[in-house]
């Protein structure tokens, strides 16, 4: 595998603009790496199928009668849409994925406002490490320990089933996170910056706003999305916090669906795949936000 | 070690042609230099060499036996990379042993090789440190002692003296030269510094944009440059060229200044470029006698302490000269310089190609 | 506290600067107090009542929460915790490797590879409730594709019941969770891989290494720091697992795949047992940081002799 990836690589990347670019595959190769080559998108291959294989299934499922469902099988050969429309006529889906991306968005801004300038400044102040490892460190714990005392609090305060106080819990539960992944993104902004403008006479605040900012704009990206997500697909604390239809969202609704001794395979799997619709097309438009929003967390 | 040619090569990339119709053959033993600008290939087809590129036509052989189908690990060359390339997560010794290991070597030959390489390059007293704590210098050691212990069939150098400050680059200038000498191994060295190619080497390939320009000994490239490129390249400071049009027996320059040739030259006709090398101009006292003489006013003059470069405003360009003395006329001072012309070059104005002068012996 | 590039040659205005960094941090450390530190202290309150959700407070009862949970009287929660550790370990490891293998096969590749990236990031982006769906209908005995195949193939008589019977639903739970989380490993892996300078590969395949010998002692060794630090980051993340264990098998088949984070939610919400719960909580709050420690200190260890 690697012979070919250097010689390849040697070919994308190395030094020099003249390595950039799509090669033709080079007749005078060894014929061995040919052969690799057709084994590394067999692997490849069979990884990229058992990723798809339950996402498939649940589409296969949604177009599936009830006698269809029980025989077990991939295809069908009598397809439906009658679970599709059933489902959304039943249940309630548009309003729960509505509420599920209305809290999921405006948690996340909430995130990037509170995470984006304590990065920034934990980055620059001389303590700052100390900060910092204390806000990863509250991401040990299991959220499950916050939970009581929460609820508790937002009992208190009022805030139980009502979006703002959703939008509050997950504002704040992804900060950790988007810290982690904006680290990545701050550190490779040059020190020099900061000085140039500090010399040429901006505030701390101020540099942060006009220099570093529109320098970190894929970093927020990507962290928004990613935080986006994480409220989006969050269950626990929706289960206990959002007590009813008004403000549920969809990861409830459909946990509520499987406690049906004869619940109907299809319209579940509809739901499911009209639920992750969301998240998946952020998915595939953002990927390479959300991929480089991962690699760059974890590099030095 | 073995002899390498290679005939025919062309490497694309896409449709950018990085290297067109290499011919180079490489006698065993030799120290060749690939020189070139930025950008002239000279570093693709080292990595070539070394089996790190496919080629897209052509072949490469080592003593005669094609090797193009060869991955780099069953070509036994070894190569020295201009970021050094060391292994980070290795001590000294294990670097310069991890070769050896790989081609199942027993222990005590492993031994000797790595003491003899730590010898010759002093390092023995580094042999149980990490690359990191290391100078540049000794980094440099290291990484030239990682290609001498394998014994390869030839020694790939890809720009190492590049990372150092100036006076470390001379020194390990002399030390790869030593080597070199001491093993004999067929050297393939690529530099855009000219200067190390003509210390270093026994011959030289001049690349220019994927293309040979020329091959000879240092001094063949210095006395007979084939075009007006090789010609600019080598040697500092570079040759000073002149555009004119030639009439008989002259150059006529664009200031008015007729430029005289010597009899070897011909009678041909036509737009023509003339070079001159700095050190084959000579600034004439005033009353000299000497012929032929050209004149100008000076611009520039640079004390460089053992010489001067002297910058001289003449026949429509500015021309360096190097003068031996302390003592330079003023900016703006008109000056009479005197030129030889057998050392004189002249290249056809349209190819740049070299005009060769007829031999007197006939 | 100066300013990290606060070089002060007489210029008067460092202290606004830092001040002002303190107030871009002052949001995040109240959110810290409100989300990490009140609850800590709360709980810790909380595990010394006999408290419901209607009335927290109730009681105060000293140690018996304590003594019921560890040492008599309930048989659950200790097996829990030690299940959750056996999860987790397992899938970090089981992870760390298949994710490995991906993200190795992925630097080999360019046009398929950014395929395979796409796909890849599906079953990371799923919600894990959906996660346990799609698996629980994958897995079921009737209707199920996993027993529709085995049963065509002929390879069993009845459908087996995955998620209903030891060890099959413990297995089954790594294995959705493997499904989710193997994309991250490879994603960081390759990034991680990346990392290892061209140049070095290229100097180790012309001292004679194949490929073999290029991974286990060149790539691995060079990346070892990154791996371990996503295995920590994995490790820790399985600890939380509810919402997989929640749709899959709640729990069962009894109480066969009970998870701490799940016993607690449980204990909370199901027994009603508040107190219990809050007990539960600082137990495994104490039980992770030790099943941690080790790995994080080795993981600084790693780090420093790499630097």
């Amino acid at each position: 595998m690697t012979v070919s990836t250097v010689v390849e690589r040697g070919r994308f990347g190395g030094k020099g603009a003249t390595r950039r670019g799509k090669a033709s595959i080079p007749t005078a190769e060894a014929e061995s790496s040919f052969v690799r080559r057709g084994l590394s998108l067999l692997g490849v291959g069979l990884y990229a199928g058992f990723f798809l294989l339950p996402i498939a299934f649940l589409i296969s499922l949604t177009f599936k009668t009830r006698d269809e469902v029980l025989l077990g099988q991939f295809f069908t050969s009598k397809p439906t849409l009658e679970n599709w429309w059933k489902a959304f006529e039943f249940i309630n889906l548009t309003g729960f994925i509505g509420h599920s991306v209305l809290i999921a968005s405006l948690s996340a801004v909430l995130t990037l406002a509170l995470a984006t300038p304590a990065t920034y400044a934990v980055t620059r102040l001389q303590h700052g490490e100390l900060v910092g490892s204390l806000v990863l460190s509250s991401y040990i714990a299991p959220p499950v320990v916050a939970l009581l005392p929460l609820f508790f609090l937002m009992r208190w305060l009022g805030l139980l089933n009502s979006f703002a106080g959703m939008i509050l819990v997950y504002g704040l539960m992804n900060v950790p996170v988007a810290y982690w992944l904006l680290r990545g993104f701050i550190a490779k902004i040059p020190a020099a910056l900061d000085e140039a403008a500090w010399v040429d006479g901006a505030g701390f605040f101020k540099t942060f706003l006009v220099i570093s900012l529109p320098l970190l704009v894929p970093g927020i990206v990507a962290t928004g999305l990613i935080s986006l997500i994480l409220a989006y697909n969050e269950f626990l604390f929706a289960s206990l916090f959002a007590q009813d239809d008004s403000v549920r969202g969809l990861t409830v609704a459909i946990s509520l669906f499987q406690g049906d001794r004869f619940v109907n395979f299809g319209q579940m799997a509809v739901a499911s795949i009209a639920g992750i619709v969301p998240v998946y097309l952020i998915a595939l438009f953002f990927q390479n936000h959300l991929i480089g929003g991962l690699m760059s967390g974890s590099v030095k | 070690m073995a002899s390498i040619d290679i005939v025919s090569l062309n490497k694309k990339f896409g449709d950018h042609r990085i290297l067109s119709n290499i011919n180079l053959s490489i006698a065993e033993g030799e120290f060749l230099a690939l020189v070139g600008p930025s950008g002239c290939g000279k570093s693709t087809l080292l990595r070539i060499i070394a089996g790190l590129e496919p080629v897209s036509s052509g072949v490469v052989a080592f003593d005669g036996e094609p090797i193009n189908s060869r991955p780099p690990q069953a070509r036994n060359v070894a190569m020295v990379f201009q970021s050094y390339a060391l292994y980070p997560h290795m001590r000294v010794r294990d670097n310069l042993a991890f070769g050896l290991r790989q081609r199942k070597l027993p222990r005590a030959e492993i031994e000797r090789r790595i003491l003899d390489a730590a010898r010759a390059l002093e390092l023995d007293r580094y042999l149980d440190r990490y690359p990191r704590e290391l100078s540049g210098g000794q980094r440099q050691r290291v990484a030239m002692g990682r290609a001498m212990v394998r014994e390869p069939v030839a020694f790939l150098l890809d720009e190492p003296l590049s990372n150092l400050d100036a006076q470390l680059r001379v020194s390990m200038r002399l030390e790869i030269r030593a080597q070199q000498e001491r093993l004999r191994v067929t050297t393939v060295y690529v530099t855009h510094d000219q200067v190390e190619a003509i210390t270093l080497a026994d011959r030289i390939a001049v690349l220019n944009a994927g293309e040979i320009m020329q091959v000879g000994t240092p001094l063949e490239l210095y006395d007979r440059p084939a075009n007006r490129f090789v010609a600019g390249f080598i040697g500092s400071p570079a040759m000073n060229f002149v555009t004119g049009t030639r009439s008989d027996g002259g150059v006529r320059a664009p200031d008015g200044t007729t430029i005289s040739l010597s009899p070897s030259h011909g009678h041909a006709e036509g737009e023509v470029i003339v070079g001159l090398r700095p050190e084959h101009l000579s600034l004439l006292p005033d009353g000299s006698a000497e012929t032929p003489t050209i004149d100008g006013v000076v611009r520039r003059v640079e004390q460089l302490g053992a010489e001067i470069e002297l910058y001289v405003e003449s026949c429509g360009t500015r021309l360096c000269l190097r003068h031996f003395g302390r003592e330079a006329p003023a900016n703006g001072t008109r000056v009479r310089l005197g030129y030889d012309t057998a050392r004189l070059h002249l290249f056809d104005g349209a190819t740049n190609r070299r005009i060769v002068e007829r031999t007197t012996a006939g | 506290m100066e300013l990290h590039l606060a070089r002060p040659r007489g210029s008067g205005g460092d202290g606004s600067r830092v001040r002002a960094a303190w107030l871009m941090l002052l949001p995040v450390l109240l959110g810290l107090l409100v989300f990490a530190v009140y609850p800590s202290i709360y709980v810790v309150g909380l595990s010394f009542t006999k408290s419901t959700l209607g009335q927290p407070f109730k009681a105060w009862i000293g140690w018996s929460n304590y003594r019921w949970l560890l040492f008599g009287g309930d048989e659950i929660f200790v097996p829990s915790l030690l299940r959750a550790a056996l999860f987790s370990f397992g899938v970090a490891l089981v992870e760390l490797w298949l994710g490995l293998w991906l993200a190795l096969l992925l630097t080999s590749l360019q046009r398929a590879g950014r395929l395979v990236r796409s796909i890849m990031l599906l079953p990371l982006m799923t919600p894990p409730v959906l996660v346990g769906i799609a698996w629980k209908l994958l897995l079921a005995p009737g209707g199920g594709l996993v027993n529709g195949k085995l049963l065509s193939l002929g390879l069993v008589d009845t459908p087996v019941s995955f998620l209903g019977t030891q060890p099959w639903a413990l297995l089954s739970v790594m294995v959705a969770d493997a499904w989710q989380w193997t994309p991250f490993v490879a994603i960081l892996g390759y990034a991680a891989l990346r990392q290892v300078p061209d140049d070095i590969i290229e100097a180790a395949l012309l001292d004679g290494a194949n490929e073999r010998a290029v991974f286990w002692k060149i790539q691995l060794p060079m990346t070892a720091p990154l791996l371990l630090a996503i295995f920590v980051l994995r490790l820790i993340m399985a600890f939380k697992t509810f919402d997989l264990l929640y749709i899959l098998t709640f729990g069962g088949p009894g109480s066969s795949t009970d998870m701490a984070g799940f016993t607690i939610w449980r204990t909370a919400l199901r027994n009603f047992d508040v107190g219990a719960a809050a007990a539960e909580t600082v137990l495994f709050a104490g039980f992770v940081s030790v099943a941690i420690l080790p790995f994080l200190w080795l993981h600084r260890r790693v780090e420093r002799n790499a630097s």
